[in-house]
C-alpha cells in the first residue's frame, strides 16, 4: 500500500527523519505550503523578523550543538537576505541546510514575481545546492543535503524548492542511505598510513614542536584524541582558543 | 627582539587552514619550523603556507592512528622555555578611570566560571571575548571567523538557546554590530529566552577607529555612532534593560542578568571610547613585528594589573 503525499509534507517527513527538531525562519508566496505543512507538523517552528537572523540561528544552533541548522525563507527577497547568513556559515564551515521557496518551475527565467535566481547567487557560498522539481525527488534531495552539509569538510547546502513541487503530491519513500557518485571518497578520504608514519618519525626527531589546532578538531568530534596526542607527546598547543577546540 | 614562539621546529596543523589572520606575512610563517597539516579538504593544504607533510584525512581518524605510532618527548627544556615567555609577556592591559570592555568580559568570565556558550559580533569586542573569556568547554564560542560578519551575535546566541536549553547563553557584542540585527530581541522576547546580551558600548565602530589611529593619522572617517539608550530599545523588545557606567556596580549587573530567567536582558555597559585592542599584528607583517606588545605597554607607562590566571600543567597539555 503506497499513499501520496504533497512535496511540501514529504519535505517535513524527511526533516523529521534527519532529526530536525527547530527550523528557523519567515513565510511568503513561494513557501506557504512549506510552512502550512510544518504548522501542522511536531517541529518547532521560530519566526524570524529578517532572513538574516534565521540563517545566523540556524548556524549557532549548527555550532553550539554540532548538529545540521535549519533556515527557510522564501523565494526573491526572502533568498537574498539569507546570502550574508549562508556565506557566514560557509566560511567557517558550519553545517546549514538553506531552503527556499522558489516562483513555479513554468515560469522560472521569465521574471515572474518574486524571482531571483537563488541557486546562482548562493552558488560560490555553498558547498551544494538542489533545485527540486518533481516532489518525487524530494526525499532523496533532503538525504543527500544533510549528508553534504555534515561530511567531509562542512559547510551550507541550499534546497531551491518551486511551489508546486511542494503541492504537487508523490509517494513517500525515505531513502535508507545516500549514493552520490564520488563524493564518499572526498568525504571520508582513506587513511594514508605511510604518511601518518612519516609525521610520526618528525614529530619524534623535533625538539621545539608546538600544536597549531582548530575547528576541524571539533567538526571531526576529535578533541579526546587531540588532548592524547599532546598528553603522550607532551607537546604543548597554541591551541585556537578561538573556537575552543578542547 | 624577543625570543617568540615562532622559534618552533615544528608545527603540527590539524584541521586548521592557515588563515591569514594566523600566519601574518605567510613567508615569514614559523619560518623555521618544518610544518605538518592533516585536514579533510585538499584544497586546504597548501593554499595559503606550502607545508612539509601534507596529511588529507578526517582529524579524528589520523589522529587514532598516530596516537599508535607517537611516543612522549622529552620536551621539558621546550616547556621551561614557553613558561619563561609567557611570564615574561603575558597578556594584560592597562587599567584607565574608565570603564574597560577588558575588565568587564573578564567578570562575566568569573560570575559564569567559563563554561557559557558565548557568541559575539565583529570588532574589538571579539577580539577580546577571544583574550579574556576563559574558555572551558568546547562549543562554547560562537563567532563568525571567515567572514567576519557584523550583526552574527544576536541571532547566533538565539540559535545556540534554542539548540541548548540548558546553556547559559551569552552575546557579547559590540554598538554597532548589535544593531545590525538588533530586531531579533522580538524572536527571543517572544520565546521567554533567558539568553544575556551585553553591549560593549565605545559609541564606535571601534576596531575600525583603532585602524584609524593607527594607519590614517586618527582620521576618523565614519566610524563614530550616534548614541542610543539600548535600555529603552530593550524594553521596547519587552526585555529587561541594565546600563552600568562604573566599574564597581559591573559584578552587581551581571549577576542580577544571570538571574533573569524568562525573558532576555540587554546589558549596556558605557566602556572607554579610546581603547585599543593589543597585541596585534598589522597588515601583510609578520609576527615579530606585533604592536602592542607587553613591553610596549610597559614602556608607555603604568604597571600592568591584570594577568592571565596561570594555568596548571595539565591544563597546558590538555591544550585547554
Ligand atoms: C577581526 C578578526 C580578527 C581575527 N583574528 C584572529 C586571530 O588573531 N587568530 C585566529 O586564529 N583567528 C582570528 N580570526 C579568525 C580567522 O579569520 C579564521 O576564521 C580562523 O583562524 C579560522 O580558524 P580554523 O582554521 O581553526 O577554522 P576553519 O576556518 O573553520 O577551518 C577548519 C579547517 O579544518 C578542516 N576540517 C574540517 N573538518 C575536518 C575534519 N573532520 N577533519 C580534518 N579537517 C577538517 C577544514 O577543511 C578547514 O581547513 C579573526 C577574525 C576576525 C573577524
Ligand atoms: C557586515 C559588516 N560590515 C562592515 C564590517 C567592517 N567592520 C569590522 S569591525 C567594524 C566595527 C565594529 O563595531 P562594533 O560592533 O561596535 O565593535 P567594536 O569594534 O566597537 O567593539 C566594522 C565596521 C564588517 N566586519 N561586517
Ligand atoms: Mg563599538
Amino acid at each position: 500500500m503506497t499513499t501520496n503525499m504533497k512535496g511540501a509534507h514529504i519535505l517535513v517527513e524527511s526533516l523529521k527523519r534527519e532529526g530536525v527538531e527547530t527550523v528557523f525562519g519567515i513565510p511568503g508566496g513561494a513557501n506557504l505550503p512549506t510552512f502550512d505543512a510544518l504548522h501542522r507538523s511536531s517541529l518547532k517552528v521560530i519566526l524570524t523578523v529578517h532572513e538574516q537572523g534565521a540563517a545566523h540561528m540556524a548556524d549557532g544552533y549548527a555550532r553550539a550543538t554540532g548538529k545540521v541548522g535549519v533556515c527557510l525563507a522564501t523565494s526573491g527577497p526572502g533568498a537574498t537576505n539569507l546570502v550574508t547568513g549562508i556565506a557566514t556559515a560557509f566560511m567557517d564551515s558550519i553545517p546549514v541546510v538553506a531552503i527556499t521557496g522558489q516562483v513555479r518551475t513554468s515560469v522560472i527565467g521569465n521574471d515572474a514575481f518574486q524571482e531571483a535566481d537563488t541557486i546562482g547567487i548562493t552558488r560560490p557560498v555553498t558547498k551544494h545546492s538542489f533545485l527540486v522539481k518533481d516532489p518525487r525527488e524530494m526525499a532523496r534531495v533532503v538525504k543527500e543535503a544533510f549528508y553534504i552539509a555534515s561530511t567531509g569538510r562542512p559547510g551550507p547546502v541550499l534546497i531551491d524548492l518551486p511551489v508546486d513541487a511542494t503541492v504537487n503530491e508523490a509517494e513517500f519513500v525515505y531513502p535508507e542511505r545516500v549514493n552520490i557518485r564520488g563524493y564518499r571518497l572526498h568525504a571520508e578520504p582513506e587513511i594514508p598510513r605511510d604518511a601518518i608514519r612519516n609525521v610520526a618519525e618528525a614529530i619524534a626527531r623535533s625538539r621545539q614542536p608546538v600544536i597549531y589546532a582548530g575547528a576541524g578538531v571539533l567538526h571531526a568530534g576529535a578533541s579526546a584524541e587531540l588532548a592524547e596526542l599532546a598528553r603522550t607527546t607532551r607537546i604543548p598547543g597554541s591551541p585556537h582558543r578561538h573556537r575552543g577546540a578542547v | 627582539m624577543p625570543e617568540r614562539p615562532a622559534s618552533q621546529d615544528l608545527l603540527i596543523g590539524i584541521g586548521a587552514r592557515f588563515d591569514d589572520r594566523v600566519t601574518g606575512k605567510p613567508d615569514e610563517f614559523a619560518k623555521r619550523a618544518k610544518k605538518i597539516h592533516i585536514d579533510v579538504d585538499p584544497s586546504s593544504i597548501n593554499k595559503t603556507v606550502v607545508v612539509d607533510y601534507p596529511i588529507v584525512g578526517d582529524v579524528k581518524r589520523v589522529l587514532q592512528e598516530l596516537n599508535r605510532l607517537v611516543k612522549p618527548l622529552d620536551t621539558r627544556e621546550w616547556l621551561a622555555t614557553i613558561e619563561e615567555m609567557r611570564r615574561k609577556y603575558p597578556l594584560t592591559y592597562r587599567e584607565k578611570k574608565k570603564l574597560l570592555p577588558q575588565f568587564v568580559i573578564q567578570q562575566i568570565s568569573e560570575v559564569t566560571k567559563g563554561t557559557a556558550v558565548v557568541a559575539t559580533g565583529v570588532g574589538q569586542h571579539q577580539m577580546w571575548v577571544a583574550q579574556f573569556y576563559q574558555f572551558n568547554t568546547p562549543r562554547s564560542i560562537i563567532t563568525s571567523g571567515g567572514l567576519g560578519t557584523m550583526g552574527f551575535g544576536l541571532p547566533a546566541a538565539i540559535g545556540a538557546q534554542f539548540g541548548r536549553p540548558d546553556a547559559v547563553v551569552w552575546d557579547i557584542d559590540g554598538d554597532g554590530s548589535f544593531q545590525m540585527t538588533a530586531q531579533e530581541l522580538a524572536t527571543a522576547a517572544r520565546h521567554h529566552l533567558p539568553i544575556k546580551v551585553a553591549i560593549m558600548n565605545n559609541q564606535h565602530h571601534g576596531m575600525v577607529r583603532q585602524w584609524q589611529d593607527l594607519f590614517y593619522e586618527g582620521r576618523h572617517a565614519q566610524s563614530r555612532l550616534n548614541p542610543v539608550d539600548f535600555v529603552k530599545l530593550a524594553e521596547a523588545y519587552g526585555c529587561a534593560g541594565i546600563r552600568v557606567e562604573q566599574k564597581a556596580d559591573v559584578r552587581r549587573a551581571i549577576e542580577r542578568a544571570m538571574s533573569v530567567h524568562d525573558r532576555p536582558t540587554v546589558l549596556e555597559f558605557m566602556v572607554e571610547e579610546a581603547e585599543n585592542c593589543w597585541p596585534m599584528i598589522a597588515p601583510g607583517k609578520s609576527h615579530d613585528q606585533m604592536l602592542g606588545t607587553y613591553e610596549a605597554l610597559k614602556q608607555e607607562g603604568g604597571i600592568p594589573q591584570h594577568r592571565h590566571a596561570e594555568p596548571d600543567e595539565e591544563a597546558k597539555l590538555s591544550l585547554g
